[in-house]
């Protein structure tokens, strides 16, 4: 069932707001949001997770109002960027927390930890205190956590941020798998395009989408989503048309507007655009620079590169 | 400069050392004086300058008809009466320092910093500010005069301080790991029960041992609200003090009652520079 999200509003504060965020989650889809700071990434995730109540919007979740069901009953997963643990607990208890709190058997519990702990490569690492861990391993600790769970929505919140570059790597092929094996859907968070390259390029399932920050000056690059290939293009400028739809401000763009859910404030509010299959492609300018080629709109209105 | 620094370092050290220890080496060594010893100059080493005895300490623990001063009944009520009302404080104060550091409260102009400050502000009064409105009010109950009584009073007393240290405290412990605990399943008062507060334990015993301190050195309230029925151990002190109680059983009290404190000192000592929180968020 899909996650929907409608007009969501929320209001931090002057700098830091949700506008009318409009979205449609499918499952087994990873989504990406890409934004500068303060540009609502963080908010839209926890207004998801319930730990924020929109001023206004609905959320509906299997056909539930998602606002009626407190945080606890959700069954969410959520991967901080600050690897969040519990101190006075050691690997194992950390990651058999959320399944004691549901109350399974302890043979089971057991199993699954165990089967978690191997997955992010932490196996013979349950006895050790956290404090103790390196900051990488707190953080497949934490993200072993929230994969225990088996929940049915995987909030990653720039989960790879604090790594180096080297752990980033192995983790985000751990992440790759976990996403084709499991039917999560996950929102990912992260300004750093290259961490996303393999959600654009390698994961078919997955797809694209764009917070546009205060400043709608930097718009994070843009890729394409069902093939081996990412293509990032720099110094975007989308403005607002109508609730449909974009069209480019600056340079020359194209963009699917039927497949555009989303609001994009140019008035200094933050936007947000989540598409799963859109692609914006930037077409030869006056000038006849240009990074993508033709464009071209296939049956379902995608605009797609003809050719490089 | 580096030998001149460390000499003067352990020169001051000494010297205070000495200052904050004398005392307490003065009342030690008279305890165990008689009236020959205490009268007949100053001497400091037992069996050289003086042969100690136990006569000091037996008296303590006498009953007045027999020559004592009975020392034992107020130290049980002053362990009673700090004990309880640090217990209720800590656990009121802790309660009400969550959810000032958590949520969000707001009357007109007044917000959660004002709130907490209201608590602080019981403290920045006089004492004597504080006196009358309690005499008052405990005479209205029927409670003067009474351990409940002074366990009322010691509560309003010792609950801002726990507040004050676990609202800092708490400040501290990432909002994050509470959402966290939330995520997982917990709902509001799991988070606090099974993530927060064992996290918080450090400042537990912190805000805790201070409300212990500040309740057993208590002398204003102990002595304006009581009078013959309940006696507490600072008033009961004074009390010898002015009476012909000889010097050597007047510092065996004075020891006794600090003992406590010293035991508490300890245990603060060893947590006050412990930081349990650094696995929570890297």
């Amino acid at each position: 069932m899909n996650l929907v999200g409608e007009n969501l509003s929320y209001k931090l504060t002057e700098e830091l707001q949700l506008r009318k965020i409009s979205f449609n989650f499918e499952k087994g889809k990873l989504y990406t949001i890409l934004g500068r700071t303060l540009s609502g990434k963080t908010t839209l995730l926890k207004t998801i997770a319930g730990l924020l109540m929109p001023d206004s919007g609905t959320i509906k979740f299997e056909g539930k109002n998602f606002l009626e069901i407190p945080v606890w009953e959700r069954n969410i997963a959520m991967v901080y960027q600050q690897f969040i643990n519990y101190p006075h607990l050691n690997v194992f208890e950390n990651i058999a927390f959320p399944l004691k709190q549901r109350g399974l058997d302890p043979q089971k519990i057991n199993d699954e930890v165990f089967n978690s702990l191997k997955l992010v490569g932490l196996e013979g690492y349950e006895k050790r205190k956290i404090q103790e861990l390196s900051g990488g391993q707190q953080q497949r600790v934490s993200v072993a956590r929230s994969l225990v769970k088996n929940a049915k929505i995987l909030l990653l919140d720039e989960p790879l941020v604090n790594l180096d570059y080297k752990l980033r790597e192995q983790l985000r092929e751990e992440f790759k798998n976990i996403f084709i094996n499991g039917f999560a859907c996950a929102v990912y968070s992260e300004y750093d395009i290259n961490n996303n390259k393999f959600l654009g390029g390698n994961v078919n399932t997955c797809g694209l989408g764009f917070v546009l920050g205060a400043d709608p000056t930097s718009v994070p690059p843009v890729g394409k989503t069902n093939g081996a290939q990412y293509t990032m293009i720099e110094d975007y400028v989308f403005d607002l048309v109508d609730k449909q739809g974009l069209y480019v401000r600056t340079g020359n763009f194209n963009i699917s507007q039927n497949n555009t859910y989303l609001n994009v404030g140019r008035d200094g509010g933050s936007s947000v655009v989540v598409e799963p299959v859109i692609e914006f492609y930037r077409t030869a300018d006056s000038n006849g620079i240009g990074d993508a080629g033709h464009i071209d709109m296939d049956n379902n209105k995608h605009a797609h590169i003809k050719s490089m | 400069m580096g030998k001149l620094y460390t000499f003067l370092k352990y020169f001051f050290i000494t010297i205070w050392t000495v200052f904050v220890v004398a005392p307490f080496l003065w009342a030690l060594t008279t305890s165990f004086k008689d009236f020959n010893s205490v009268n007949g100059g100053v001497t400091y080493i037992p069996w050289v300058d003086f042969e100690p005895n136990l006569e000091g300490w037996r008296v303590l623990i006498k009953s007045p008809a027999q020559g004592g001063v009975d020392i034992v009944e107020p130290y049980f009520n002053s362990l009673f009466v700090t004990c309880t009302a640090s217990l209720i404080s800590i656990i009121l104060g802790t309660l009400s320092a969550y959810a000032l550091s958590r949520y969000t409260f707001k009357a007109g102009p007044i917000k959660n910093n004002d709130i907490t400050f209201f608590f602080i502000s019981q403290r920045i009064m006089p004492p004597i500010v504080l006196s009358i409105p309690f005499f008052l009010f405990l005479g209205a109950v029927n409670l003067l005069d009474s351990l409940i009584g002074l366990i009322v009073v010691y509560i309003v007393l010792l609950m801002p301080i726990a507040v004050w240290i676990m609202v800092d405290f708490f400040n501290k412990v990432p909002r994050e790991i509470d959402e966290t605990a939330l995520i997982d399943g917990c709902n509001p008062y799991q988070a606090f029960f099974k993530v927060v507060l064992p996290n918080s334990i450090p400042g537990l015993i912190v805000a805790g041992m201070f409300c212990i301190i500040f309740g057993w050195i208590d002398f204003f309230f102990a002595f304006i609200l009581t009078f013959t029925e309940v006696q507490l151990l600072p008033v009961k002190i004074v009390a010898l003090n002015s009476s012909i109680t000889p010097w050597w059983s007047l510092s065996a009290s004075a020891l006794v009652s600090v003992a406590p404190l010293i035991v508490v000192a300890f245990i603060v000592e060893r947590y006050l520079s412990k930081g349990n929180l650094s696995g929570a968020i890297k």
